[in-house]
């Protein structure tokens, strides 16, 4: 724990139930029942909060946790078992590697690092389903990986915002 | 500082290790599930477990309905209810005429020696939510196998058919819609009597009919409807009406793409039918199988002799 606060003096390790509280709220926004062009732009609410944790407490969310969160993300949107959890463990694998970097950054900065991770993401899903079912989606749904990195600016505020309320 | 990297690299050289596992775990069950479908039990499981959420994302929708319906006009539904009592005496005097029908086509099939079809049984259920998919179309609908839905069952709207139960839960299950690129539906042409099948074309409410040959008589406008072929589906339920025939180059066929008459939206009630089942249908099946192999046993005795 002594060496988050060398970085972030503020900051204390976010207690288990936020994370939880956080990803639950994640899943529940992905099962909305978006239809139509705002399906395909749907922000991926379920990677961008495990991302957030996975800098931030990679402790609590590792590799693991983005695999059980990837098998949720496939029964959630009916895919089939595994893409999901395959993309996601790719994403963590990368993140893992340039986590120390990113933690560096501003948001905004992040936002613009943590881009081409949404894509990979997309990109390897679409190669999935293509190969498995030869399907191929709507041009639209690659925005969806730009919204997310948009979303992410505004990320820490909101997991974070009962955080300062409660200690202050 | 200094503290930080010998963590990471005693973490690093586990890194590999487990995350080309999960890697190498979600491909297997990507495999398993694409080609064997053995995975069901753990989708199930995942399942009830994201049920309660599922619930709390539907509120909103729900309780919007609930409010407009509160709120709803009495002249309005006094209009409604006319309205539903004349459509009711309509079809009443139709289905009149058609037990009629059924009676002398019973009749005559007995005559003929033909075997009767199964009886489908009917049960009414309502669209839940559209799946959170982009690359499926398909659709959550309200009962599953508590309700003893079959996987196979077609699936109805007052428009016509929609699909079919694709996946079953315990109180809901998943219907893949007749748009979606890995269903096929056997249909035929209401105007010409052409068989052929569809293909969605995974793009809102869009589905081609394949293979069908320039030669043939296919006009903007003609009506679809299931032929029955195959005894998944009924004869005769409309499925969706042509909007374009173009002929490609260097094909001999045309590219015939139809507009499902459904419209997808959430709180439309839907009938589910029955499938046949897979023994009744062998049983439809085994005496065309054995036929030619007799056939062909007295050829050889012939040749023999």
């Amino acid at each position: 724990m002594m060496i988050s606060n060398v970085n972030q003096s503020i900051k204390r390790p976010a207690p288990m139930s936020r994370i939880v509280f956080t990803l639950l709220i994640a899943v529940v926004l992905t099962l909305l029942p978006w239809s139509g062009y705002a399906q395909l732009i749907e922000p991926n609410w379920i990677l961008i909060v495990l991302l957030y944790w996975g800098i931030h407490e990679p402790r609590v969310i590792n590799g693991s946790a983005f695999f059980v969160f990837g098998l949720i993300a496939d029964v959630a949107q009916s895919s089939i078992l595994g893409v999901h959890a395959l993309s996601f463990s790719v994403v963590f694998w990368l993140l893992s590697i340039y986590r120390q970097r990113i933690l560096t950054f501003y948001a905004a900065n992040q936002a613009l690092h943590l881009l081409p991770a949404f894509l990979l993401n997309q990109l390897l899903i679409t190669v999935i389903v293509y190969v498995t079912n030869d399907t191929t989606p709507h041009l639209i749904w690659f925005s969806q990986s730009v919204l997310s990195s948009i979303c992410w600016l505004i990320t820490p505020y909101v997991v974070e915002a009962k955080f300062s309320t409660k200690n202050s | 500082m200094s503290t930080r990297t010998p963590q990471l690299f005693t973490r690093g050289v586990s890194l590999w290790l487990r995350q080309s596992l999960y890697i190498l775990l979600a491909l297997f069950a990507i495999v398993v599930d694409n080609h064997f479908h053995q995975l069901n039990a753990l989708r199930n499981i995942v399942y009830i477990t994201l049920e309660p959420l599922q619930a709390l994302a539907n509120l909103p929708s729900h309780l919007t309905k609930q409010v407009t319906n509160l709120f709803s006009n009495q002249l309005a539904l006094l209009a409604e209810n006319q309205r539903l009592k004349l459509e009711l005496l309509k079809t009443h005097v139709l289905i009149e005429n058609q037990t009629l029908l059924d009676k002398k086509n019973k009749e005559l099939e007995a005559l003929i020696g033909l075997k009767e079809h199964g009886n489908t049984s009917i049960q009414l259920s309502e669209t839940l939510y559209e799946s959170h998919n982009p690359f499926h179309q398909k659709l959550m609908i309200d009962g599953g196998s508590a309700q003893g839905f079959k996987i196979g069952s077609p699936v109805l709207t007052s428009e016509g058919l929609i699909g079919q139960v694709t996946a079953l839960f315990l109180k809901s299950s998943e219907v893949t819609l007749v748009s979606d690129k890995n269903l096929s539906v056997p249909i035929e042409n209401l105007r010409t009597g052409y068989r052929s099948f569809t293909e969605g074309e995974g793009l809102n409410d869009l589905f081609d009919v394949m293979y069908v040959p320039i030669t043939s008589d296919f006009k903007v406008g003609d009506e679809i409807v299931s032929s029955g072929l195959g005894g998944v589906y009924p004869t005769g339920i409309p499925i969706g009406q042509v909007i374009s025939v173009t002929k490609e180059s260097n094909s001999a066929y045309f590219k015939v793409r139809c507009r499902a008459n459904h419209v997808l939206r959430s709180g439309h009630y839907l009938a589910v039918l029955s499938p046949i089942l897979s023994d009744e249908l062998s049983q439809q099946i085994t005496p065309l199988a054995s036929a030619p192999v007799a056939q062909d046993k007295k050829k050889n005795n012939k040749k023999k002799k």
